[in-house]
């Protein structure tokens, strides 16, 4: 359910076009407030998210007026109403795959070029892995490369979501690679 | 019926849910060209200090609002 208030307790309000409904409210971005501000936009999402799918904008998106959100909408109804029925009862659950900061020892070029297809070798067979433990479960899986290692997204039945994460959790990689499980989140990686 | 966001694994899970929260909504979603967006794209968010990122986010914003006021 939606709630009646947006950022900074701005009324939440609706568009309807093309069998779509897009929530919005008045917003100023400014520089004072901005984290809180943020986080106030997630809880509406989440809100929302508890009964339906979502496509979330970036925060923060900023139109010019509620006629230019409709003609968004508009113009781009099929393939939001197409996202939205692919992603009705379906979630996004994130697996980080992370190593510690690199602290070569290396004494040579070609010491440090070894040192790097490991932690990268060490990666790619926890991903593997991880990818094995979800298995059906995860009708989707994509991943891609941080900084810090892996961040792999995998797009999982609503209602099996922290079942989901209970067992990813219980996936052990071989250090000194870590894993974290979150979720579940609106499936953004697989509209 | 979807839960709020779990985290589950190693680190510190409120530093986790944070950075994880602020990271969806500042990097994640649609962007619509021509609305202002404002992009922190090529930062992974996660894993700096929440300092830093709400300061990427203040000094974003700081940049959005001299941009407005060089416009007009």
């Amino acid at each position: 359910m939606a709630p009646e208030t947006g950022i900074r307790n701005a009324p939440l309000l609706e568009v309807e076009e093309e069998g779509l409904r897009a929530f919005y409210s008045e917003y100023k971005p400014s520089a004072e407030g901005a984290r809180e501000d943020a986080l106030a936009f997630f809880s509406v999402n989440r809100a929302i998210f508890r009964d339906a799918a979502i496509i979330p904008f970036r925060f923060p998106t900023v139109l010019e007026s509620e006629e230019a959100l409709a003609e968004h909408l508009v113009e781009h109804a099929t393939q939001y109403a197409t996202a939205l029925q692919k992603l009705a009862d379906m979630v996004q659950m994130e697996v980080r795959l992370t190593l510690p900061p690199e602290k070569s020892k290396a004494e040579s070029g070609s010491a440090y070029l070894k040192e790097k297809q490991q932690r990268s070798k060490a990666l790619t067979t926890a991903e593997a892995a991880v990818r094995k433990t979800a298995g059906g479960e995860a009708t989707e899986w994509k991943y891609r490369e941080t900084r810090e290692g892996l961040r792999c997204y995998a797009l999982v039945e609503r209602n099996h979501a922290a079942e989901f994460a209970k067992r990813l959790s219980k996936a052990k990689p071989e250090k000194p690679v870590t894993l974290a499980v979150t979720g579940p989140w609106p499936a953004t990686e697989f509209i | 019926m979807a839960t709020d966001p779990i985290y589950v694994g190693t680190g510190d899970q409120a530093d986790i849910s944070l950075l994880d929260i602020l990271d969806h909504v500042l990097n994640s979603g649609v962007v619509i060209h021509g609305s202002i967006v404002i992009s922190l794209a090529g930062v992974d968010l996660v894993y700096l200090g929440l300092n830093v990122v709400l300061t990427s986010v203040e000094t974003a914003m700081r940049h959005l609002e001299k941009e407005s006021r060089v416009r007009r």
